[in-house]
Protein backbone atom coordinates (compact mmCIF):
# COMPACT_ATOMS: atom_id res chain seq x y z
CA UNK A 1 0.00 0.00 0.00
CA UNK A 2 1.54 3.41 -0.65
CA UNK A 3 -0.51 5.84 0.42
CA UNK A 4 0.34 5.29 4.12
CA UNK A 5 4.05 5.29 3.03
CA UNK A 6 3.40 8.64 1.33
CA UNK A 7 1.80 9.82 4.59
CA UNK A 8 5.24 8.74 6.31
CA UNK A 9 7.18 10.37 3.94
CA UNK A 10 5.39 13.21 4.47
CA UNK A 11 5.35 13.45 8.27
CA UNK A 12 9.21 12.61 8.28
CA UNK A 13 9.63 15.59 5.52
CA UNK A 14 7.34 18.30 7.56
CA UNK A 15 6.95 16.95 11.03
CA UNK A 16 3.24 17.99 11.58
CA UNK A 17 0.30 15.73 11.01
CA UNK A 18 -1.81 18.31 9.52
CA UNK A 19 0.73 20.02 6.92
CA UNK A 20 1.77 16.23 6.24
CA UNK A 21 -1.74 15.34 5.57
CA UNK A 22 -2.18 18.38 3.33
CA UNK A 23 1.58 17.84 1.29
CA UNK A 24 0.45 13.94 0.68
CA UNK A 25 -3.34 15.13 -0.50
CA UNK A 26 -1.43 17.79 -2.85
CA UNK A 27 0.79 14.78 -4.04
CA UNK A 28 -1.83 12.11 -4.56
CA UNK A 29 -3.36 14.68 -6.37
CA UNK A 30 -0.39 15.68 -8.70
CA UNK A 31 0.20 12.34 -9.04
CA UNK A 32 -3.41 11.63 -10.72
CA UNK A 33 -2.86 14.48 -12.64
CA UNK A 34 0.48 14.05 -14.06
CA UNK A 35 -0.28 9.98 -14.31
CA UNK A 36 0.34 9.99 -18.14
CA UNK A 37 4.08 10.74 -17.18
CA UNK A 38 4.42 7.11 -15.23
CA UNK A 39 5.43 4.57 -17.08
CA UNK A 40 4.01 1.05 -16.03
CA UNK A 41 7.02 -0.85 -14.58
CA UNK A 42 8.84 1.52 -13.05
CA UNK A 43 8.66 1.81 -9.75
CA UNK A 44 5.61 3.76 -8.51
CA UNK A 45 6.98 4.88 -4.86
CA UNK A 46 10.13 6.52 -5.95
CA UNK A 47 7.66 8.67 -8.83
CA UNK A 48 5.26 9.42 -6.47
CA UNK A 49 8.17 10.15 -3.71
CA UNK A 50 9.81 12.56 -6.43
CA UNK A 51 6.68 14.17 -6.68
CA UNK A 52 5.88 14.74 -3.03
CA UNK A 53 9.55 15.99 -2.57
CA UNK A 54 8.96 18.61 -5.16
CA UNK A 55 5.89 20.10 -3.96
CA UNK A 56 7.36 20.29 -0.42
CA UNK A 57 10.31 22.26 -1.85
CA UNK A 58 8.40 24.05 -3.95
CA UNK A 59 4.98 25.00 -2.01
CA UNK A 60 5.38 24.04 1.57
CA UNK A 61 9.33 25.27 2.45
CA UNK A 62 8.45 28.59 0.57
CA UNK A 63 5.07 28.88 2.96
CA UNK A 64 7.00 28.18 5.80
CA UNK A 65 10.11 31.10 4.99
CA UNK A 66 7.07 33.07 4.65
CA UNK A 67 5.65 32.38 8.09
CA UNK A 68 2.67 30.93 6.43
CA UNK A 69 0.80 27.96 8.04
CA UNK A 70 -1.43 25.19 5.85
CA UNK A 71 -5.05 25.35 6.69
CA UNK A 72 -5.41 22.97 9.38
CA UNK A 73 -7.18 19.73 8.60
CA UNK A 74 -11.06 20.14 9.36
CA UNK A 75 -12.01 18.40 13.00
CA UNK A 76 -13.62 14.86 12.33
CA UNK A 77 -11.04 14.01 9.98
CA UNK A 78 -9.77 10.63 11.28
CA UNK A 79 -6.35 11.92 12.10
CA UNK A 80 -7.70 14.19 14.27
CA UNK A 81 -6.75 16.14 17.38
CA UNK A 82 -7.14 13.10 19.97
CA UNK A 83 -4.38 11.22 17.51
CA UNK A 84 -1.89 14.44 17.28
CA UNK A 85 -2.27 15.09 21.37
CA UNK A 86 -1.43 11.57 21.78
CA UNK A 87 1.74 11.80 19.63
CA UNK A 88 2.57 15.56 21.21
CA UNK A 89 2.38 13.63 24.62
CA UNK A 90 4.88 10.60 23.93
CA UNK A 91 8.06 12.34 25.73
CA UNK A 92 10.46 10.01 23.14
CA UNK A 93 8.81 10.71 20.06
CA UNK A 94 9.36 14.79 21.02
CA UNK A 95 12.88 13.76 21.90
CA UNK A 96 13.05 12.35 18.53
CA UNK A 97 11.08 15.09 16.89
CA UNK A 98 13.13 17.63 18.34
CA UNK A 99 16.56 15.99 17.20
CA UNK A 100 15.22 16.11 13.42
CA UNK A 101 14.12 19.42 13.93
CA UNK A 102 17.56 20.53 14.61
CA UNK A 103 18.80 18.71 10.50
CA UNK A 104 19.43 20.93 7.70
CA UNK A 105 16.02 20.07 5.30
CA UNK A 106 18.54 18.45 3.12
CA UNK A 107 19.93 15.91 5.46
CA UNK A 108 16.30 15.32 6.53
CA UNK A 109 15.02 14.08 3.25
CA UNK A 110 18.22 11.92 3.03
CA UNK A 111 17.40 10.49 6.17
CA UNK A 112 14.02 10.07 5.58
CA UNK A 113 14.54 8.40 2.60
CA UNK A 114 16.71 5.44 3.81
CA UNK A 115 16.63 5.37 7.35
CA UNK A 116 12.37 5.65 7.49
CA UNK A 117 11.24 4.89 4.03
CA UNK A 118 14.13 2.18 3.55
CA UNK A 119 15.18 3.14 0.07
CA UNK A 120 18.67 2.07 -1.48
CA UNK A 121 20.80 5.06 -1.71
CA UNK A 122 20.75 4.71 -5.61
CA UNK A 123 17.08 5.12 -5.48
CA UNK A 124 17.28 7.52 -3.09
CA UNK A 125 19.84 9.65 -4.86
CA UNK A 126 17.41 9.78 -7.78
CA UNK A 127 14.76 10.57 -6.32
CA UNK A 128 16.47 13.58 -4.51
CA UNK A 129 18.26 14.19 -8.22
CA UNK A 130 21.72 14.27 -6.33
CA UNK A 131 24.51 12.39 -6.88
CA UNK A 132 25.73 8.94 -4.64
CA UNK A 133 29.08 10.79 -2.98
CA UNK A 134 26.66 13.68 -2.44
CA UNK A 135 24.22 11.39 -0.77
CA UNK A 136 26.55 9.38 1.12
CA UNK A 137 27.81 12.42 3.06
CA UNK A 138 24.20 14.13 3.93
CA UNK A 139 23.78 10.30 5.32
CA UNK A 140 26.80 10.94 7.53
CA UNK A 141 26.29 14.08 8.47
CA UNK A 142 22.80 13.61 9.29
CA UNK A 143 23.19 10.73 11.35
CA UNK A 144 26.07 12.10 13.68
CA UNK A 145 23.81 15.32 14.11
CA UNK A 146 20.73 12.85 15.16
CA UNK A 147 22.62 11.00 17.69
CA UNK A 148 24.45 14.05 19.33
CA UNK A 149 20.86 15.78 19.30
CA UNK A 150 19.93 12.61 21.36
CA UNK A 151 22.47 12.20 22.99
CA UNK A 152 24.13 9.19 21.86
CA UNK A 153 27.20 11.39 20.68
CA UNK A 154 29.99 9.12 18.61
CA UNK B 1 42.49 -1.16 9.15
CA UNK B 2 40.57 1.33 9.22
CA UNK B 3 36.58 1.66 8.23
CA UNK B 4 35.30 5.47 7.59
CA UNK B 5 31.88 6.75 9.45
CA UNK B 6 30.61 6.13 5.10
CA UNK B 7 31.45 2.78 5.36
CA UNK B 8 30.08 1.73 8.37
CA UNK B 9 26.70 3.38 7.45
CA UNK B 10 26.68 1.51 4.40
CA UNK B 11 27.41 -1.26 5.63
CA UNK B 12 24.36 -0.73 7.98
CA UNK B 13 22.23 0.39 5.49
CA UNK B 14 22.51 -2.93 3.83
CA UNK B 15 24.54 -1.27 0.29
CA UNK B 16 27.73 -3.03 0.55
CA UNK B 17 29.04 -6.14 -1.64
CA UNK B 18 29.77 -9.25 0.35
CA UNK B 19 33.38 -8.15 0.29
CA UNK B 20 32.89 -4.88 1.95
CA UNK B 21 31.07 -6.46 3.97
CA UNK B 22 32.79 -8.97 5.36
CA UNK B 23 35.83 -6.16 5.66
CA UNK B 24 33.93 -4.33 8.16
CA UNK B 25 32.28 -7.45 10.08
CA UNK B 26 36.01 -8.62 10.37
CA UNK B 27 37.04 -5.03 11.89
CA UNK B 28 34.08 -5.18 14.31
CA UNK B 29 35.52 -7.67 15.52
CA UNK B 30 38.71 -6.51 16.28
CA UNK B 31 37.64 -3.25 17.21
CA UNK B 32 35.07 -3.40 20.23
CA UNK B 33 34.81 0.58 20.10
CA UNK B 34 33.67 0.07 15.74
CA UNK B 35 31.28 -2.45 17.18
CA UNK B 36 29.18 0.00 19.67
CA UNK B 37 29.23 2.47 16.52
CA UNK B 38 27.27 0.19 14.50
CA UNK B 39 25.49 -0.83 17.33
CA UNK B 40 24.52 2.78 17.71
CA UNK B 41 24.06 3.25 14.45
CA UNK B 42 21.73 0.26 14.19
CA UNK B 43 19.45 1.61 17.07
CA UNK B 44 18.99 4.96 15.41
CA UNK B 45 17.64 3.82 12.33
CA UNK B 46 15.07 1.37 14.90
CA UNK B 47 14.55 4.68 16.80
CA UNK B 48 13.52 6.46 13.62
CA UNK B 49 11.41 4.27 12.23
CA UNK B 50 9.43 3.23 15.44
CA UNK B 51 8.51 7.42 15.87
CA UNK B 52 7.20 7.01 11.97
CA UNK B 53 5.69 3.50 11.52
CA UNK B 54 2.03 4.27 13.07
CA UNK B 55 1.30 6.73 10.05
CA UNK B 56 2.09 3.47 8.07
CA UNK B 57 0.00 1.47 9.79
CA UNK B 58 -2.94 3.75 10.10
CA UNK B 59 -6.03 3.25 8.32
CA UNK B 60 -6.01 5.69 5.04
CA UNK B 61 -7.52 8.50 6.19
CA UNK B 62 -10.59 9.61 4.38
CA UNK B 63 -10.00 12.31 2.46
CA UNK B 64 -7.52 10.40 0.45
CA UNK B 65 -9.81 7.46 -0.04
CA UNK B 66 -12.24 9.74 -1.61
CA UNK B 67 -9.54 11.12 -3.64
CA UNK B 68 -9.02 8.11 -5.08
CA UNK B 69 -12.45 6.90 -4.83
CA UNK B 70 -13.39 7.85 -8.84
CA UNK B 71 -11.63 5.81 -10.72
CA UNK B 72 -10.79 3.24 -7.85
CA UNK B 73 -13.17 0.31 -9.11
CA UNK B 74 -12.47 -2.74 -7.96
CA UNK B 75 -9.45 -5.32 -9.63
CA UNK B 76 -11.82 -7.52 -11.22
CA UNK B 77 -14.35 -4.85 -12.52
CA UNK B 78 -11.54 -3.00 -13.74
CA UNK B 79 -10.14 -6.18 -15.78
CA UNK B 80 -13.53 -6.95 -17.38
CA UNK B 81 -14.06 -2.82 -18.13
CA UNK B 82 -10.42 -2.77 -19.01
CA UNK B 83 -11.27 -3.16 -23.16
CA UNK B 84 -14.12 -0.46 -23.15
CA UNK B 85 -12.16 2.34 -20.96
CA UNK B 86 -10.70 4.94 -22.71
CA UNK B 87 -7.02 4.75 -22.09
CA UNK B 88 -6.17 7.43 -19.48
CA UNK B 89 -9.21 6.39 -17.29
CA UNK B 90 -7.46 2.60 -17.12
CA UNK B 91 -4.00 4.48 -16.49
CA UNK B 92 -5.99 6.00 -13.70
CA UNK B 93 -7.77 3.28 -12.26
CA UNK B 94 -4.03 1.85 -12.40
CA UNK B 95 -2.25 4.32 -10.83
CA UNK B 96 -5.24 4.44 -8.06
CA UNK B 97 -5.83 0.63 -7.55
CA UNK B 98 -1.32 0.64 -7.01
CA UNK B 99 -1.78 3.68 -4.84
CA UNK B 100 -5.07 1.77 -3.06
CA UNK B 101 -3.89 -2.02 -3.07
CA UNK B 102 -0.77 -1.65 -3.82
CA UNK B 103 -0.51 -3.68 -6.94
CA UNK B 104 -0.53 -3.13 -10.68
CA UNK B 105 -3.40 -4.11 -12.60
CA UNK B 106 -3.24 -5.44 -16.12
CA UNK B 107 -0.54 -6.78 -17.49
CA UNK B 108 2.38 -6.64 -15.06
CA UNK B 109 -0.54 -8.27 -12.28
CA UNK B 110 -0.52 -12.08 -14.77
CA UNK B 111 3.30 -11.79 -14.83
CA UNK B 112 4.20 -10.94 -11.37
CA UNK B 113 4.03 -13.04 -8.12
CA UNK B 114 0.16 -11.93 -7.18
CA UNK B 115 -2.71 -12.65 -9.56
CA UNK B 116 -6.92 -11.79 -8.76
CA UNK B 117 -9.20 -14.64 -8.15
CA UNK B 118 -12.70 -13.57 -7.58
CA UNK B 119 -11.29 -10.28 -6.53
CA UNK B 120 -8.93 -11.55 -3.99
CA UNK B 121 -5.53 -11.40 -4.38
CA UNK B 122 -3.90 -15.00 -4.60
CA UNK B 123 0.28 -15.55 -4.81
CA UNK B 124 1.01 -17.65 -8.05
CA UNK B 125 4.47 -18.20 -9.83
CA UNK B 126 7.87 -18.10 -8.09
CA UNK B 127 5.53 -16.99 -4.39
CA UNK B 128 3.33 -19.38 -4.75
CA UNK B 129 5.84 -22.44 -5.10
CA UNK B 130 8.37 -20.60 -2.10
CA UNK B 131 5.50 -21.09 0.34
CA UNK B 132 3.91 -24.27 -1.11
CA UNK B 133 7.81 -26.19 -0.79
CA UNK B 134 10.00 -23.69 1.19
CA UNK B 135 10.93 -24.35 5.00
CA UNK B 136 11.68 -21.30 6.93
CA UNK B 137 14.80 -23.67 8.66
CA UNK B 138 16.56 -25.30 5.18
CA UNK B 139 15.91 -22.02 2.68
CA UNK B 140 18.92 -21.15 1.19
CA UNK B 141 19.95 -17.87 2.63
CA UNK B 142 20.09 -16.27 -0.93
CA UNK B 143 16.78 -17.49 -1.30
CA UNK B 144 14.80 -14.81 -4.06
CA UNK B 145 11.71 -15.23 -1.46
CA UNK B 146 12.39 -15.87 1.87
CA UNK B 147 9.74 -17.76 4.29
CA UNK B 148 9.48 -15.91 8.25
CA UNK B 149 6.87 -17.43 10.02
CA UNK B 150 4.48 -20.38 10.34
CA UNK B 151 1.69 -20.20 12.35
CA UNK B 152 -1.78 -21.52 12.81
CA UNK B 153 -4.49 -19.10 12.58
CA UNK B 154 -7.58 -18.76 14.74
CA UNK B 155 -9.79 -19.45 11.62
CA UNK B 156 -7.47 -22.82 10.98
CA UNK B 157 -5.85 -21.90 7.99
CA UNK B 158 -2.29 -22.46 8.25
CA UNK B 159 -0.43 -18.71 7.15
CA UNK B 160 3.06 -17.82 6.51
CA UNK B 161 5.21 -14.35 5.90
CA UNK B 162 7.33 -13.96 3.11
CA UNK B 163 9.68 -11.12 1.64
CA UNK B 164 10.76 -11.34 -1.37
CA UNK B 165 12.57 -8.69 -3.56
CA UNK B 166 9.44 -7.03 -5.07
CA UNK B 167 6.89 -7.89 -2.08
CA UNK B 168 6.50 -9.39 0.95
CA UNK B 169 3.47 -10.14 3.02
CA UNK B 170 1.03 -12.57 5.14
CA UNK B 171 -0.58 -15.13 2.51
CA UNK B 172 -3.21 -18.12 4.04
CA UNK B 173 -3.79 -21.34 2.77
CA UNK B 174 -7.35 -22.05 1.42
CA UNK B 175 -8.68 -24.42 -1.14
CA UNK B 176 -7.32 -22.51 -4.33
CA UNK B 177 -3.85 -21.71 -2.71
CA UNK B 178 -2.69 -18.99 -0.83
CA UNK B 179 -4.54 -16.18 -0.64
CA UNK B 180 -2.61 -12.88 0.44
CA UNK B 181 -3.84 -11.61 3.68
CA UNK B 182 -1.60 -8.35 3.92
CA UNK B 183 1.17 -7.20 1.70
CA UNK B 184 3.76 -4.66 1.74
CA UNK B 185 6.69 -3.40 -0.31
CA UNK B 186 9.34 -5.78 -0.83
CA UNK B 187 12.90 -5.71 0.64
CA UNK B 188 15.24 -3.64 -0.63
CA UNK B 189 17.22 -5.05 -4.04
CA UNK B 190 20.98 -4.87 -1.98
CA UNK B 191 22.84 -8.38 -1.18
CA UNK B 192 22.65 -7.32 2.29
CA UNK B 193 19.53 -8.18 3.97
CA UNK B 194 19.15 -8.12 8.14
CA UNK B 195 18.50 -11.46 9.56
CA UNK B 196 15.23 -10.30 11.57
CA UNK B 197 13.62 -7.62 9.21
CA UNK B 198 10.68 -7.98 8.38
CA UNK B 199 7.76 -4.89 7.69
CA UNK B 200 6.75 -4.34 11.54
CA UNK B 201 2.52 -4.02 10.10
CA UNK B 202 3.20 -7.79 8.39
CA UNK B 203 4.68 -9.23 11.52
CA UNK B 204 2.01 -7.32 13.45
CA UNK B 205 -1.08 -8.77 11.51
CA UNK B 206 0.04 -12.07 12.10
CA UNK B 207 0.50 -11.71 15.50
CA UNK B 208 -2.85 -10.93 15.35
CA UNK B 209 -4.05 -13.76 13.49
CA UNK B 210 -2.10 -16.33 15.53
CA UNK B 211 -3.38 -19.22 17.63
CA UNK B 212 -0.84 -20.46 19.91
CA UNK B 213 2.61 -19.27 18.49
CA UNK B 214 4.55 -19.94 15.38
CA UNK B 215 5.36 -23.51 14.58
CA UNK B 216 8.88 -24.56 15.31
CA UNK B 217 10.98 -26.31 12.13
CA UNK B 218 9.55 -29.99 13.36
CA UNK B 219 6.03 -28.64 12.71
CA UNK B 220 6.73 -26.07 10.11
CA UNK B 221 7.69 -29.55 8.16
CA UNK B 222 5.00 -31.50 9.10
CA UNK B 223 2.23 -28.99 7.51
CA UNK B 224 4.44 -29.23 4.54
CA UNK B 225 3.89 -33.07 4.79
CA UNK B 226 -0.05 -32.12 5.28
CA UNK B 227 -0.52 -29.89 2.01
CA UNK B 228 -0.62 -26.71 4.96
CA UNK B 229 -4.14 -28.33 5.56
Amino acid sequence: MLVPRLRRFAMSLSRSEADGDDLCQATIERALKARGSWQQGTRLDSWTMTIMRNIWIDEVRARTRRAETFVPAEAGDSVGDAGHRRMEAAVELDRVDRALATLPDEQREAIALVLIEGFAYKEAAKILDIPMGTLSSRLVRGREALMQALGEAA
Amino acid sequence: MTIDAATRMAYVDGELDEIARRRVERAMAEDPALAEAVARDRRLRATLQDRFAPYAEQPVPDRFKALLDPPAVPIATARRRARALPRPWIQAAALAATLVFGVVIGQQLDTGPVATRGGALVAQGRLAAALDTQLAATQPSDAAVRIGLTFRARSGRICRTFAGPALQGLACRDDGGWALVNTARGERETAYRQASSGDPGILAAAQAMMAGGPFDAAAEAEARAHGWR
